[in-house]
């Protein structure tokens, strides 16, 4: 039995606000494997992912003064999920400043993904995930097509599953910002299917498996023209 | 948003599927952040950076700035600081002087850098960081860390790690498909940092990490400059330092906790790198590993 001191009842929220180090083990349980999964969609790479998570919850480590006390929205949980994903996006938006900042720990992180990925040692395992990987990039193909805005948008609210509020939260803007990015989004891919549809006859439009043409593939690798020095 | 809703949008791009954080790997990665907030406790946001450029910062540039801005009256976007647009222009003349190194695909870009880091519990350690990123970004890179000065830690030692094929650097052939026309550059860095958080900033950003390894391509690296000088709230720090203590002429981006100073030679006007990275060498090499004899 516990006492009626202050720290019994702290909310998780008010204990990662103390860095209390048992608070962040809670939170990585609670969300990293939900972060990978949003990570590898907009990335399109596992290793980028695995950093980004661990980016993340150390950018969450570091920035722990500035969580609210209270959550943005009682009625939409802890509040802690659109905090992390608002961290998230920023890291995945400027991965090179989040991997400079803390390159000496993820330097120190055993076998990282980044580094096995050209060591063909994993024959078998590979194998096994390529379809997954093939996958994985054909919808990242896809999702870029939408300006960067649409496509937080649409990983957050149509894979991660966030709802308006909490991706309005996550990214820092009005929620009628995110309803009509989304909106927009849904414009643009439309438009894209029906004009393949027009340019292939017989051929379903599959949705960015073959963006009908070379366009998104001209480059020496996948990254598109429009962002050859994404940081 | 309903389930239908959700539906219908997730049916319009290809299913991506749910990638899976192995349970080993998910439990490593939290081991290794449990160490982590376990060596650095205290880190909280620091403002290293700013406090360093604000105690060189020449009051003069700030009244410029300001005036600058107050000039185009109630407008938006205040014109760039013309202090620092001269400056600018100055160092992209020098910087287009130099001359051109032919490269091969097999060959590397090899960057020398000094920082520090700060490894709580055992102090600052200053470390060397040597970089040699393959032409194409084809094959696997190396980097090898060299520890100049603070305490032995376990987590900071001299060795070598290799390189994989990284999303977030631009490999020497990207960096040189792009435009030279300061203006069609500009706009591709701009258009390419759209919503990153404070624009400007993120496009200066943008183009200070491509600075080193642009050093071989004289048009682009002033085109580089040309760029940065078209961003608003670029101002001139009087006296800089890099981290390694050359001391010159910098510039940076004004009210920005975290934005570095780029350091210039004030004589030659040689980029010396920033306040948090020295930048001591770049070069051309035949193998990653081998310093290139200039």
């Amino acid at each position: 039995m516990r006492g009626q001191g202050p720290s019994v009842d702290l909310s998780l929220r008010a204990r990662i606000r103390a860095g209390d180090p048992e608070a962040f083990a809670e939170l990585f349980s609670a969300h990293a494997q939900a972060l990978y999964g949003h990570a590898a969609r907009l990335t399109g790479d596992r290793g980028a992912a695995e950093d980004a998570v661990s980016l993340t919850f150390l950018e969450a480590w570091r920035l722990r003064d500035r969580l609210r006390p209270e959550p943005p929205d009682p009625y939409d949980g802890d509040g802690l999920r659109p905090w992390l994903y608002g961290i998230a996006t920023n890291v995945l938006r400027n991965h090179r400043r989040a991997a400079r900042r803390h390159s000496a720990a993820l330097a120190r992180i055993p076998d990282r993904r980044t580094d096995l990925e050209t060591v063909p040692d994993f024959a078998d395992e590979v194998v096994g995930r390529l379809a997954d990987s093939e996958r994985l990039a054909a919808a990242r193909t896809a999702l870029r097509r939408l300006r960067r805005g649409e496509r937080e948008v649409f990983a957050l609210c149509v894979w991660s599953g966030l709802s308006y509020s909490a991706a309005a939260d996550a990214l820092g803007v009005p929620a009628s910002t995110v309803r009509s990015r989304l909106a927009r989004a849904r414009q643009r891919l439309r438009r894209l299917a029906e004009a393949e549809l027009r340019k292939s006859p017989g051929r379903p439009p599959a949705a960015g498996q073959e963006p009908g043409g070379r366009s998104e593939r001209s480059g020496r690798n996948r990254r598109s023209a429009d962002e050859p020095h994404r940081a | 948003m309903n389930p239908t809703e959700r539906e219908e949008l997730a049916r319009l791009l290809p299913s991506p599927g749910e990638p899976v954080l192995s349970s080993d790997r998910q439990s490593l990665l939290r081991e290794q952040l449990m160490r982590e907030i376990a060596v650095h406790p205290n880190t909280v946001v620091r403002k290293s950076t700013w406090r360093r450029a604000a105690a060189f910062a020449v009051p003069l540039a700030t009244a410029a700035a300001v005036t600058a801005t107050l000039l185009v009256g109630g407008s938006d976007t205040p014109a760039p600081d013309q202090q620092a647009v001269d400056l600018l222009n100055r160092i992209a003349n020098v910087a287009a002087a130099r001359p051109t190194t032919p490269v091969r695909d097999d060959q590397y870009v090899y960057v020398s850098t000094q920082s520090t880091d700060d490894v709580d519990e055992y102090g600052v350690v200053t470390l060397r960081r040597d970089d040699w990123q393959p032409v194409d970004g084809g094959r696997s890179g190396l980097a090898r860390i060299k520890i100049l000065s603070g305490r032995d830690n376990p987590y900071l030692h001299d060795g070598d790690m290799k390189l994989g094929r990284d999303p977030n650097v631009t490999y020497f052939r990207e960096l040189e498909a792009l435009p030279t026309d300061p203006e069609a550059l500009y706009r591709k860095i701009w258009d390419g940092t759209e919503g990153e958080g404070a624009h400007e900033e993120a496009a200066l950003e943008e183009i200070g990490a491509m600075l080193p390894s642009a050093t071989p391509l004289p048009e682009l690296n002033a085109a580089l400059y040309r760029a940065a000088a078209k961003i608003p709230g670029v101002s001139v720090v009087r006296n800089a330092e890099d981290i390694a203590g050359r001391k010159g002429v910098g510039l940076t981006f004004k009210d920005r906790d975290e934005q570095a100073t780029w350091v210039f030679d004030r004589k030659s006007l040689k980029f010396l790198g920033t306040d948090e990275e020295a930048l001591l060498d770049v070069g051309i090499a035949d193998k990653a590993g081998a310093v290139p004899g200039n």
